[in-house]
């Protein structure tokens, strides 16, 4: 099925629009907010559309800010594929058509996972307080989710491109059956994780541990900074008496300095790629295998040593 | 009498009473002129409304008078309609009825309009930046021609908005805003307008806005009202009053969304089905909004301009002949005064026909030039009525 399209505006169905903005090949541009979604519109379009996604590999999408040069080119495209759910602050400051514009998470706002970390304030005697919140934001980790988002896209594609309409069709269904694959494995990998001490260095899993039934208690490190004492001793307080085997579970991967430390202190290290940004290698599918695969290797380590004694 | 001698004498006769002559010129020119100016200037405004009409397929917006939605959102009038909730947008760009464009018309820089809306409206409307670039970011403007070159605008340079009550200290800063284009000329009141992002509105409108951030101590009281505590933001937290690459990512906006407002929102309709159903659904009198078709409101307006036009078509008409009769009696007495200068000449040898045709050439020569005069005028008319008619109405 289908999702429902953009919140902000719908693709209108450009049947009868002649010209649209090609790119310097000719062809309609689509531009995307994040990876998994650039990847999707690649795999969807095929070779009809170019796909713009600037923000270089090793950058987080979600905090990129663009050029004007940049936000310029974006402007041009035929279609401009948001995330929703708050991603990408950036297009909330900058102009971009409306009319062009397809929040791709529509479809399961209802679901997403508010954030209440703000202060809630005001700035002027008698006006209404308020609280900067949020929601999470990184809703692919649902891999249900991402499928969502593919067949959201799917459907604006078909709107912007009626012509394409067959082989966009086609091509969701291909994506569909990776995507639902990679869920199956995902949900039978982690199983194992039910019950355990789950520590995440980033807020950026809420929906990956609410679809697969975890529950993970969440640090704001970077996988590279130098970890002290204060940091030691923050993790220490996330620990449950008796759980079966810890786990922390990075964004990418660490330095080894890092990765010793965490060991030290009774975890198994485990990289979860969210992979908002362009992979430096490979695609989206495959990062998510490679995530898979941490996992598996990770969790038959706690597994064989228990709950793990610093 | 030789020809040659009637035309010098009448010329000589002209010459000696030129007073007398510029202002039976001035009283014949201005009674011919004004009833075909008017009539041109109705002409031409008529089809300078219906072609901007004509470009707007649909509006839609609150209900209450037609002919206001429609001055407001192709003429940049005064909003006089009350506010339309974007989510009644959301609601309608997801009815696939075609492509949607939002308007928020309701404040100025200056003297100039100040319009919110996208950047398919310059598509719409055929509109290119002639200089500079489009906006890209919150704070950002491209303004209109005419006003560029009044006020020497050009790109880089900024231009502030106006607060709507200046007696209102404690209401919303106005935004200084960074021109980024200007827009080529194309004749209509986009060429007198400001225009920004809806979002950039909405900061003026005081529903977003960005601030220092409120971490240090000695710029927040702790207050407490029914839902808990929080925390109030003093006097010394600044609010920026510009967007700039540096704090543009401190802009937030408050409150639900779908509760903000605009003025109306252009639909564009693909094909006839999407019309119609447009139509059928906005046609409903349950629905909060009405449709509006421009062309059909510009009409009720022509007809109006229509009635005006023949009331004041009959009243010019009554004065010239007025105006005729007295100029007529100004001859009439002319020709009675210099009767002794007429026997004069039939005194030494001019025919009774060469004196009628002396004075016959009098008149002819200053109904000429009255004539060419007018004729002037009204092609001058001609050219400027568009202009004149867009800025009064603006």
């Amino acid at each position: 099925m289908l999702a429902s399209t953009s919140l902000i505006s719908s693709c209108e169905n450009s049947g009868n629009q002649a010209n649209p903005d090609l790119s310097p090949t000719g062809k309609p541009t689509i531009a995307a907010v994040n990876y998994p979604l650039a990847y999707f519109a690649e795999r969807l379009s095929a070779e009809f559309a170019e796909v713009l996604f600037d923000p270089s590999p090793g950058t987080d999408p979600a905090y990129w800010e663009p050029t004007d040069n940049q936000v310029s080119s974006i402007q041009q495209a035929d279609l401009i594929l948001l995330n929703g759910a708050g991603y990408a602050r950036w297009t909330s400051s900058r102009t971009i058509p409306y009319e062009a514009t397809v929040i791709t998470s529509t479809s399961f706002e209802d679901a997403f996972i508010k954030l209440q970390d703000g202060i809630r304030h005001t700035h002027q005697r008698g006006t209404a307080s308020h609280t900067h919140e949020g929601v999470a934001s990184t809703t692919w980790l649902d891999l249900m989710q991402a499928s969502a988002q593919a067949s959201s896209t799917a459907e604006a594609l078909i709107e912007q491109f009626p012509e394409h309409s067959d082989s966009v069709s086609r091509e969701l269904e291909s994506l569909l059956t990776d995507l639902g694959d990679l869920d199956r494995q995902m949900r039978t990998t982690t199983a194992a994780l039910r019950g355990a001490d789950l520590v995440v260095s980033h807020p950026v899993y809420q929906y990956w541990t609410r679809a697969y039934e975890l529950s993970a208690h969440s640090l704001h490190w970077e996988p590279t900074q130098e970890l002290g004492a204060s940091e030691m001793s923050e993790l220490a307080a996330t620990r449950t008496e008796g759980a079966s085997a810890r786990y922390f579970i990075w964004e990418t991967q660490p330095s080894q300095e890092n990765l010793d430390k965490i060991k030290i202190a009774g975890f198994i290290n485990i990289v979860v790629n969210p992979c908002g940004g362009r992979p430096r290698n490979g695609d989206f599918l495959k990062v998510m295998r490679e995530n898979i695969s941490s996992l598996n290797q990770g969790i038959p380590q706690g597994a064989s040593t228990g709950a793990v004694e610093p | 009498m030789r020809s040659s001698s009637i035309v010098y004498l009448s010329w000589k006769a002209l010459r000696y009473r030129p007073l007398r002559s510029l202002l039976l010129i001035g009283t014949i020119a201005l009674t011919l002129y004004f009833p075909r100016a008017l009539q041109e200037f109705i002409n031409r405004s008529e089809e300078v409304l219906s072609a901007r009409a004509r470009s707007t397929p649909l509006l839609i917006g609150p209900r209450g008078s037609s002919i206001d939605l429609t001055l407001n959102a192709l003429y940049f009038t005064s909003q006089e309609l009350p506010a339309l909730r974007y989510s009644s947008y959301e609601a309608l760009s997801q009815k696939n009825y075609g492509k949607t464009i939002p308007i928020y018309s309701r404040f100025l820089a200056g003297q100039s309009p100040l319009v919110g809306t996208s950047l398919a409206y310059f598509k719409l409307r055929g509109l290119t930046v002639s200089t500079g670039r489009t906006m890209t970011r919150l704070g950002d403007c491209v303004i209109g021609a005419n006003l560029a070159q009044n006020e020497n605008l050009q790109p880089g340079d900024t231009i502030t908005s106006s607060p709507e009550n200046i007696f209102d200290l404690a209401g919303v800063y106005p935004l200084r805003m960074r021109i980024t284009g200007i827009l080529a000329p194309n004749r209509t009141p986009d060429d007198d307008a400001i225009f920004v992002d809806l979002k950039s509105a909405w900061i003026i409108e005081g529903l977003a806005h960005g601030h220092e951030e409120l971490s240090r101590s000695e710029t927040l009281e702790l207050q407490r009202d029914s839902k808990g505590e929080f925390l109030r933001a003093n006097a010394s937290v600044i609010e920026f009053n510009e967007v700039t690459d540096t704090n543009v990512g401190d802009f937030h906006f408050h409150g639900d969304r779908g509760n903000y407002p605009l003025s109306s929102v252009i639909l564009v309709p693909h094909n006839q089905k999407q019309r119609a159903l447009a139509l059928a659904h906005y046609g409903d009198p349950v629905t909060a909004e009405q449709i509006v078709i421009p062309a059909v409101a510009v009409e009720q307006l022509a007809k109006t301009l229509f009635a005006t036009q023949r009331l004041a078509f009959t009243a010019f008409t009554l004065l010239g002949i007025a105006a005729l009769a007295l100029a007529l009696m100004v001859f009439l007495l002319s020709f009675r005064l210099r009767e002794r200068e007429m026997l004069t000449y039939s005194k030494i040898g001019a025919t009774g026909r060469a004196v009628a045709c002396l004075q016959g050439l009098e008149v002819l020569v200053i109904i000429a030039a009255a004539t060419i005069l007018a004729q002037a005028g009204i092609v001058l008319t001609r050219s400027a009525a568009q202009d004149i008619f867009t800025r009064l109405i603006s």
